[in-house]
């Protein structure tokens, strides 16, 4: 219940932040190499920062922060390529599609069609990974290993 | 409420997202996975999951955290951003940034799975870099090859003037 009531509270923050911000990572990345203007970009590296930070204070004064570090330790073969296509594609798609999964809730939230349409398909999608695709990624793990 | 942060302060507020998520998971359980405080492909599958398994008796697989109770990230964004653009005026139907409706339709598709197959949205890919994972720095380099392959292809569209 407890973990279920945090994620309402830090949506709802992140949620008003990120609508007036325009917060987005792809975005971000998008604008720094198209344009040269890091001003969206910043707000990633200010996550990485504030994450790493974060763990580090929090598991410091003894919160629950287990493996920090994570470190290098790659699992096996197919999960790493699993990653690299995944998120090689999330990247490429996410720009035609104006933006990562949190802006496009945003963004649905602000009213705007076409990313209300994006969660139609996105949720779909879910429907879709738990039904077939599940059964490939586990094929291609027992394959590759 | 009005959020006057100076000219950094979409770097402020990335700080800000970090420090939830870590404070989420260190003190609230948000936990297993690591870094699980924020992730727009993680929480929306397993409160689609919890829903499905709950209502149409499904038996697909939940993060343990979110068994009894969903994860709320999704619903909690998206009052947070309704009230955000309800109180500055900015609430209002309108198109979008893509323009083709079905091609919006297809690409939350792709990137639900796609995200999926990773584990992982960028948000929660760069809390991973930060929690010093080497894989997920290996995601946020690919994502950004993915970014600027697009780039790229957009590029090349608009030199050879074809409408996007």
């Amino acid at each position: 219940m407890i973990a279920s009531l945090a994620t309402l509270v830090l949506g709802l923050l992140i949620g008003y932040m990120g609508q007036r911000s325009k917060f987005c990572t792809i975005s971000g990345i998008r604008d720094f190499f198209m344009l040269k203007d890091s001003f969206r970009f910043k707000g990633l590296l200010g996550l990485i920062a504030g994450s790493a930070v974060g763990y580090f204070a929090f598991q410091f004064i003894g919160g629950d922060i287990p493996n920090f570090p994570l470190g290098m330790g790659f699992e096996s073969p197919g999960i790493v390529i699993a990653g690299i296509v995944g998120s090689m594609g999330m990247g490429f798609f996410s720009v035609f599609a104006e933006g990562c999964p949190f802006r496009q809730h945003v963004m649905a939230a602000e009213g705007k069609v076409s990313s209300l349409l994006y969660l139609l398909g996105f949720y779909l999608g879910i429907v879709y990974f738990n039904v077939v695709t599940i059964k490939w990624l586990d094929l291609l793990l027992r394959t590759v290993g | 409420m009005k959020l006057r942060l100076g000219s950094n302060r979409i770097f402020v507020i990335g700080i800000i997202m970090g420090l939830g998520a870590a404070l989420v998971q260190a003190y609230f359980k948000v936990q297993p996975p690591e870094a699980y405080g924020i992730s727009f492909i993680g929480h929306p599958n397993d409160l689609f999951v919890w829903l499905t398994n709950k209502f149409a008796g499904t038996n697909w697989p939940v993060r343990e955290v979110f068994v009894i109770y969903p994860a709320l990230t999704v619903i909690g964004v998206l009052l947070g951003s309704i009230a955000a653009a309800s109180r500055n005026k900015e609430f209002r139907i309108q198109p979008g940034p893509v323009r083709k409706k079905f091609l919006a339709v297809i690409f939350g598709f792709l990137i639900a799975n796609l995200g999926l197959l990773w584990g992982s949205c960028p948000i929660r890919t760069a809390l991973l870099v930060g929690y010093g994972s080497g894989i997920a720095a290996l995601a946020l380099l690919s994502i950004a090859a993915g970014v600027m392959l697009a780039v790229t292809y957009i590029r090349f569209k608009a030199k050879k003037g074809v409408p996007q």
